[in-house]
């Protein structure tokens, strides 16, 4: 099948299998590898992106679902060499150990920022239920957010 | 109660008052909070981890899995799946059958007549895409005899127990390391046996025997293990891997398929998260043969279930433990027996018994132990190395131990622990003299901040606050070696083989060298682990990469510092004494418009030397322990020392915990980036409050695994987690550790769960002898006690 969408501001038009996900779509065929894969079945949020507004799991959306709309990815949120407001708090807050949850982090609380531009640290912690992360405790992830939300 | 917000504050303040006066390092880059050197490829998605990684014409390989727990294997037949169109090779232990390991190889590639446990590998498919090796690993056949399996580790021991492992006595082990006894399960039997325990206990007033559990956990990291491999001419094997251990990985693969470690090379990729979990060969074993036999590159990713089953597990651990006191809390005499579940391999988990059980009595100087810790071979997945070694299990029970006689004493556990904790210059119970050790000033801060602020009761809910304390070993002998290089564009090339796994090893190293050549973090690259590259170290564990190759890296930057200084003193023709150096610049004394930097000074001019400046580390008089009474000189480089306080309340009509707080010291030597050190303290809570309330791994009677996905083994969310505060101790530097740094990566996980199960005891009056502390199981005990009543 055909599909057109747009991915991180740029058209795209591809043959794809009915069966291939968003996921696979955006790592093997686009080769865009920032967003992940930690356990394919809407359990983890490493797989997080924006599809028009809205943050979904990439692992259990069909890339055929995307067609005619815009997808953002992590490797779409810095602009003109400038980080997102997000990753620089990301970065300044020590969000970030190994990293592998990051993209999917920052892509929900960044859905949750278009949506809600100053959420309460308990919206914050809401928004990101989904995304597991391993390594952090979290703390810094929402600090950072919070952070980012204050300006 | 207190919000986040004035905890934040709370800590800001404290931060500032940090260091004043205080015998921790603080220099203008060690002990600074720097931004993470990784964190811009990581925030951009740009890092490139395992499955990342793609080389042209790569082929995607699946893994047929056993679905017997101990069985033979009657028929193999893979020619349906050979003959698939788009299969290019599979392979299977008939060809592929060298044993591997690490301490003890006792570990097969793929399963060689006989299967292990449900999961054990029987063949791998490589193939042009994900669905036909999917499909053709269906098609492999494969008929079993099935055999008696065991699964209890106690039953595993008896005399009678099924053999998983026949051949033990032949295999090839650290000697004199381990002790395995042929003819059993018993994978390692160490003993540790100071003073006289019997006359301890005939001196005691009162003596306490307690015997608790703990289950078989998995570390889930996010990222699942993945590797590409491919075989060049002349069987070369180069391969990508997200590991902890690329020296290792190399070392098993040599060992499996008898290839000389000059022809393997493993580059590290990014790791998303470790813990143990990614230091063996284990993917990249599978992955071998494919590449081998296919000539083309081949990927091996796990899938989660994989990840569960196929990778290490925490062993589980049943622990006795009869102790003898004097009336004010002073122990005389403890008496422990561990027996580690292994599961089908124990190559590491020998490891485990032999220091978890060393570990096992606790941060406390009792003058009679008598220690025996088993690793058992039992028919479930393979145990190994998890954040803290075995040392959050026996903390688990062995710090409960403490709180219960301190009740029946009715003394403080407070008390209790600080008469019994270890000093400065003691004597371990292992025989070494102690150096470095924080851990009444832990005990006196994780007690003042539980009291200066201690929550509100909630409505309805039962409060309560319960501490533990534990000591952490590290390696003793390793190697640990870097280089580092100066550009002719004056930047600097680090090269050391510590994996950056999340830790943040990476800034620390380069924290380090800044603070010896005084020059800006960001002058400095590191280069990732690459086993042709760069210089060797033993593995990214054991929480020992901040002193073993922290050092390994000051030496390289005070070498490559002392030839700046010689050829200096040749270009400013003065003698090397009046050399001045500071902010990476050199220039002759009292002269400091002459200044030239590094490049300058080494590459420029008529006579230009490159700076290669190399440093290597060992502990030289790190030592084994002896086989009767696990005594020894030094058998870890240093003891890294933390304690932990929990509140919680605890819902009686449900039984639900909710851990509302957790606070955090630990003695970890100088701290050399104050934001990582926090973070490995924040998310040792998740990880610890996950063990403590909700994971284990569930198997039937059959030793099928029930819970290998997320949506059944639930880790903790955004929402289970509660306010953390932080701290560490600032009194006890290492006088070997580079600017005073010891390690902290496991020992933050070591107090946690413990100190969760003495807060809910506190709340509520239920102990439960098994972890995790499930509403199911706290309600349950909760109406028991009300039925005894
Ligand atoms: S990979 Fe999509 S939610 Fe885990
Ligand atoms: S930073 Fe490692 S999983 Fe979140």
């Amino acid at each position: 099948m055909k599909i057109s969408l747009t991915v991180n501001g740029l058209k795209v038009e591809r043959e794809v299998s009915p069966h291939m996900t968003l996921l696979d779509f955006l790592r093997e065929d686009l080769r865009l590898t920032g967003t992940k894969e930690g356990c394919g079945e809407a359990e983890c949020g490493a797989c997080t992106v924006i599809l028009d507004e809205t943050a979904v799991p990439s692992c259990v959306v069909l890339a055929v679902e995307a067609n005619g709309k815009s997808v953002l990815t992590v490797e779409g949120l810095e602009k003109d060499g400038e980080l997102d407001r997000l990753q620089e708090e990301f970065i300044a807050r020590g969000a970030v150990q190994c990293g592998f949850c990051t993209p999917g982090m920052l892509m929900t609380s960044k859905a949750l920022l278009m949506k809600n531009a100053h959420p309460t640290e308990e919206e914050i912690r809401l928004a990101l239920s989904g995304n597991l992360c391993r390594c952090t405790g979290y703390k810094k992830i929402v600090e950072a957010v919070s952070a980012a939300a204050a300006e | 109660m207190i919000t986040n917000k004035q905890i934040l504050k709370i800590l800001d303040e404290k931060q500032d008052t940090f260091y004043k006066g205080k015998q921790n390092y603080v220099g203008k880059y060690v002990g600074q909070r720097v931004p993470r050197v990784d964190a811009y490829e990581k925030v951009t998605g740009r890092l490139k981890f395992g499955a990342d990684v793609e080389l042209p014409n790569q082929l995607i390989s699946r893994l047929k899995r056993s679905t017997h727990a101990h069985a033979k294997i009657t028929r193999l037949d893979t020619s349906k799946a050979e003959a698939l169109p788009g299969v290019v090779t599979v392979a299977t232990g008939k060809e592929f059958n060298g044993l591997t390991g690490c301490y003890l190889n006792d570990s097969h590639v793929y399963a060689i007549d006989r299967v292990l446990w449900v999961g054990d590998i029987v063949a791998a498919v490589a193939a042009e895409t994900a669905e036909i090796a999917e499909k053709a690993v269906e098609l492999i056949e494969i008929e079993y005899e099935d055999m008696t399996p065991v699964f209890d580790a106690i039953e595993a021991m008896k005399p009678d127990a099924p053999l998983l492992h026949p051949n033990l006595g032949s295999y090839k082990w650290l000697k004199g390391f381990l002790f395995p006894k042929p003819g059993t399960n018993i994978a390692n039997h160490f003993k540790l046996r100071k003073g006289d325990v019997e006359k301890g206990f005939a001196e005691a007033d009162y003596i306490f025997e307690d015997t608790l559990s703990v289950p078989m956990v998995q570390h889930t990291p996010m990222e699942s293990h993945a590797c590409v491999v491919q075989v060049e001419a002349g069987n070369q094997v180069e391969m990508w891997a997200c590991t902890q251990g690329p020296f290792l990985v190399r070392q098993m693969i040599s060992d499996a398929f008898n290839i000389p470690l000059n022809k393997i090379r493993v580059h590290t990729t990014g790791v998303g998260g470790g813990f143990g979990a990614k230091l063996i060969a284990k993917n990249e074993l599978y992955a071998i043969p494919l590449a081998l036999k296919s000539h083309r590159p081949v990927k091996m990713a796990f899938n989660r279930s994989e990840e569960f089953l196929n990778t290490f597990v925490r062993q589980g651990l049943i622990m006795k433990m009869k102790t003898g006191v004097k009336k004010n809390g002073k122990m005389v005499a403890r008496k422990i027996e561990c027996i580690w579940d292994g599961g089908a391999f124990c190559d590491y988990g020998v490891s485990i018994a032999r220091s978890g059980g060393y570990a096992s009595a606790g941060p406390y100087d009792v003058e009679n132990l008598w220690i025996d810790s088993y690793c058992v071979y039992t028919n479930k997945p393979s145990g190994g190395a998890y954040r803290g070694f075995g040392v959050p299990e026996a903390a688990t029970v062995e710090e409960q131990q403490i709180d219960m006689i301190a009740e029946r004493l009715g003394i403080p556990a407070t008390e209790m622990r600080r008469i019994n904790f270890y000093h400065e210059g003691d004597t371990h119970a292992t025989g070494m003299k102690l150096h470095s050790v924080g851990c009444e000033e832990c005990l006196d801060k994780v007690t003042t901040m539980l009291e200066k602020t201690p929550l509100k009761p909630k409505e309805g809910k039962l409060y309560g606050a319960g501490q533990a304390h534990v000591h952490k070993f590290t390696a003793h002998t390793v190697a640990a070696s870097a280089v580092l290089k100066i550009n002719e564009d004056n930047s600097i090339l680090l090269y050391h083989a510590v994996s950056e796994i999340g830790q943040g090893s990476q800034t620390v190293m380069q924290q380090i060298v800044s603070e010896v050549l005084d020059v800006p973090i960001d002058q400095i690259q590191s280069v990732k682990a690459d086993t042709h590259f760069t210089p060797y170290a033993w593995q990214t564990a054991a929480s020992k990469a901040t002193f073993f190759d922290g050092n390994a890296c000051k030496y390289a930057a005070e070498n490559a510092k002392k030839q700046l200084i010689e050829l200096a003193a040749i270009r400013f023709d003065v003698p090397q004494e009046d050399v001045e150096f500071g902010g990476g610049k050199l220039w002759p004394k009292g002269k400091p418009e002459s200044a030239q930097n590094f490049a300058q000074v080494s590459m420029g001019g008529s006579f230009p030397k490159a700076v290669f400046g190399h440093g290597i580390f060992t502990v030289e008089d790190g030592s084994g322990l002896d086989e009767q009474t696990g005594q020894g000189n030094r058998c870890s480089a240093f003891w890294m020392f933390g304690g932990q306080g929990a509140e919680v309340y605890v819902d009686t009509e449900t039984g639900e915990v909710e851990l509302a707080r957790m606070v955090a010291c630990h003695d970890v030597g100088t701290v050399i980036n104050p934001t990582t050190a926090e973070g490995q303290l924040e998310g040792s809570v998740a990880q610890g409050l996950g063990i403590a309330m909700f994971e284990e791994m569930h198997f039937d009677e059959k030793g099928k695994l029930l819970n290998d996905s997320f949506t059944d083994y639930h880790l903790p969310t955004t929402l289970d987690m509660p306010l953390i505060e932080t701290d560490f101790a600032v009194n006890s530097p290492h006088k070997e550790g580079p600017y005073g740094a010891k390690g902290m990566g496991e020992p933050a996980l070591g107090p946690t769960a413990a100190a969760i199960a003495n807060a809910v005891y506190n709340a509520c009056g239920v102990r439960l002898f098994a972890l995790p502390l499930t509403s199911e199981r706290v309600w349950k005990a909760l109406k028991d006690k009300e039925v005894q009543k």
